[in-house]
């Protein structure tokens, strides 16, 4: 569904991916995993527009996103929930879901989508009128992947859902992936917590310094902790030790 | 005059400072762009007005809303020129750009209008209504009633359509709006658009009550900021407020201080609340983005 293709994007001058070939493939969730600073996030904006790359290519559904503004690929079926749950503070949660449902063509399903945003996030119904910014954390990303849910996209980039909440919450956030993901919608998800997403996810990917240094199925790459340890825990510093551990 | 005479008839004229300030607020909020033209673009909305009187008689309260249409063209263009501007350096060559087009403005009605003071006198001019012991003029009421309800009403239009919460929703994080689907770009446009419609509305309303000439736009912007000041950049409630407050504040030190001192008062508290409340008095934290 998604295909990159030596796709080299970065900020100014600096290059932060250097030739990154990946695929999501319709109907799973692929998991975009690596250490701090490796360039995930970058590869999901390039994916987004809001980053510009640099050279290779960028299809969805055989079409190419390069060159494209970010609307456009919005109104294309993909949703990018950015790291960090960027809802619009000073306007209220309900205010929120309507902005994800500003395109034209999907301001005729307004209700079925609320509807189902609301029976996904139970807490969101209750706290409609509440402005975004007093909301918890975990119900800001829960407002954050609602918001784009109202989009209905065909392709969700979620960017590190986990980050800063209890575990609790985590599993909420991660049984409502699993419920969206058997519904159709196809997830590029990158993680922290690489067991979660080696867990969750059909197919994965390890990002080191904006390369890919290991593919494949989610699995096998769990199960077969000499082959990431051999790729994954050489320096024992900071999210390298991280991800040694939780494999 | 009696104190509660002077507090309605600043409440009144507040109204129409804080129609004044709203469009220069939306603009700032959404582009970060402190239009200085903004005054001179009241006055256009004077001329505009006055000229449709002169020529053919069309009441400013009608022509207001008939001329509306290209103000709104007006706006688009000031705003394709702003448009290629980076965003960090926005802030600063904005302020000179548009310096540049107040010049412009002014300097063009000086030489089509002249230096006359122009009124427009309606019939109902002299009459008078009394409002709790205060007798306020029927276009000072008119003026008035006209500005609060324009501002409901755009209020209502931030808060009820796409359109509008797309305009806030791009003030507080451009990126994420765009990652909904917004044209961060058209929006842009439509509110530099609107901004500039709501100024030449305010000259609309402004025209049967005051001179107008061709640099008495400058008298406005400094009301403008005066009122941003105290209500904060935030809101049209804000703007409602800061307007408020201005207009009570320079009746009364109209009645108490010497003529030549009144528009000191726009001064002291501009001064004042930027020492004492730097984010304007209802201004509390600093927005996301
Ligand atoms: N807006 C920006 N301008 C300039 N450089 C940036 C910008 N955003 C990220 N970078 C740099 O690009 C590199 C990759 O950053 P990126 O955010 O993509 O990493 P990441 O894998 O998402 O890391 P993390 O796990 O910490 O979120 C880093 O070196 C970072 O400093
Ligand atoms: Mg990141």
């Amino acid at each position: 569904m998604l295909e990159l293709k030596q796709v080299t994007a970065g900020y100014g001058k600096i290059d932060v991916l250097r030739g990154v070939s990946l695929e999501a493939r319709a109907g799973e969730i692929t998991a975009l995993v690596g250490p701090n600073g490796a360039g995930k996030s970058t590869l999901l904006r390039s994916i987004s527009g809001t980053v510009v790359s640099a050279a290779g290519s960028i299809t969805f559904k055989g079409i190419p996103l390069s060159g494209r503004p970010p609307h456009k690929i919005a109104s294309m079926g993909i949703a990018h929930v950015q790291e960090g749950r960027m809802v619009f503070g000073s306007m209220s949660v309900e205010e929120n879901l309507l902005m994800g449902a500003y395109l034209k063509d999907r301001r005729g399903k307004i209700k079925e989508s609320m509807a189902f945003v609301t029976g996904l996030f139970p807490r969101l119904r209750e706290r409609m009128r509440q402005q975004a910014g007093t909301l918890s954390g975990g119900e800001q990303q829960m407002l954050a992947l609602g918001r784009a849910l109202m989009m209905r996209p065909e392709l969700i980039l979620l960017d590190e859902p986990s980050l800063g909440l209890a575990p609790l919450l985590v599993d909420t956030i991660y049984s409502s992936l699993e419920t969206l993901n058997r519904e159709g919608l196809t997830i590029l998800l990158v993680e922290q917590n690489v067991r979660r997403a080696l867990t969750y996810s059909q197919r994965a990917y390890v990002l080191e310094n904006g390369e890919v240094i290991l593919q494949g199925r989610s699995a096998d790459i769990l199960v077969d902790s000499a082959v990431t340890s051999a790729y994954l825990g050489v320096p024992l510093e900071g999210e390298d030790r991280l991800i040694r551990q939780s494999l | 005059m009696l104190l509660s005479s002077l507090v309605i008839n600043g409440l009144f004229t507040g109204l129409i400072y804080g129609l004044i300030a709203v469009g220069l607020t939306v603009i700032f909020g959404v582009m970060r762009i402190i239009n200085m033209s903004h005054g001179d673009i009241v006055m256009l909305g004077m001329y505009s007005a006055w000229i449709l009187f002169e020529k053919f008689g069309v009441s400013p309260y009608v022509s207001m809303f008939l001329t509306a249409p290209l103000f709104f063209l007006l706006g688009s263009l000031i705003y394709e020129i702003l448009d290629p501007i980076p965003l960090k350096r926005r802030e600063m060559s904005s302020l000179i750009i548009t310096l540049g087009i107040s010049f412009v403005l002014a300097t063009s009605a000086m030489l089509i209008f002249t230096a006359d003071y122009r009124t427009v006198t309606l019939p109902y001019s002299q009459r008078v209504i009394d409002i709790l012991g205060t007798r306020l003029g029927y276009p000072a009421l008119i003026s008035s009633a006209i500005s609060l309800v324009l501002m409901c009403l755009f209020r209502l239009f931030l808060s009820r359509t796409h359109i509008g919460r797309a305009i806030r929703a791009t003030a507080i994080d451009r990126t994420s709006a765009a990652l909904l689907g917004v044209n961060v770009k058209r929006i842009s446009q439509a509110t530099f658009g609107a901004g500039v419609v709501l100024a030449g509305l305010a000259g609309g309303v402004l025209a049967p009550i005051y001179y107008v000439y061709p640099f008495v736009g400058s008298n406005f912007i400094i009301k403008a900021f005066a009122v941003v000041v105290l209500g904060g950049m935030e809101s049209v409630t804000g703007a409602i407020a800061g307007g408020l407050i201005l207009g009570v504040a320079e009746a009364l030190g109209g009645a108490f201080l010497e003529h030549s001192l009144k528009d000191i008062i726009v001064f002291v508290l501009f001064l004042g609340v930027l020492f004492f409340r730097p984010t304007g008095l209802f201004g509390g934290r600093e927005r996301n983005r």
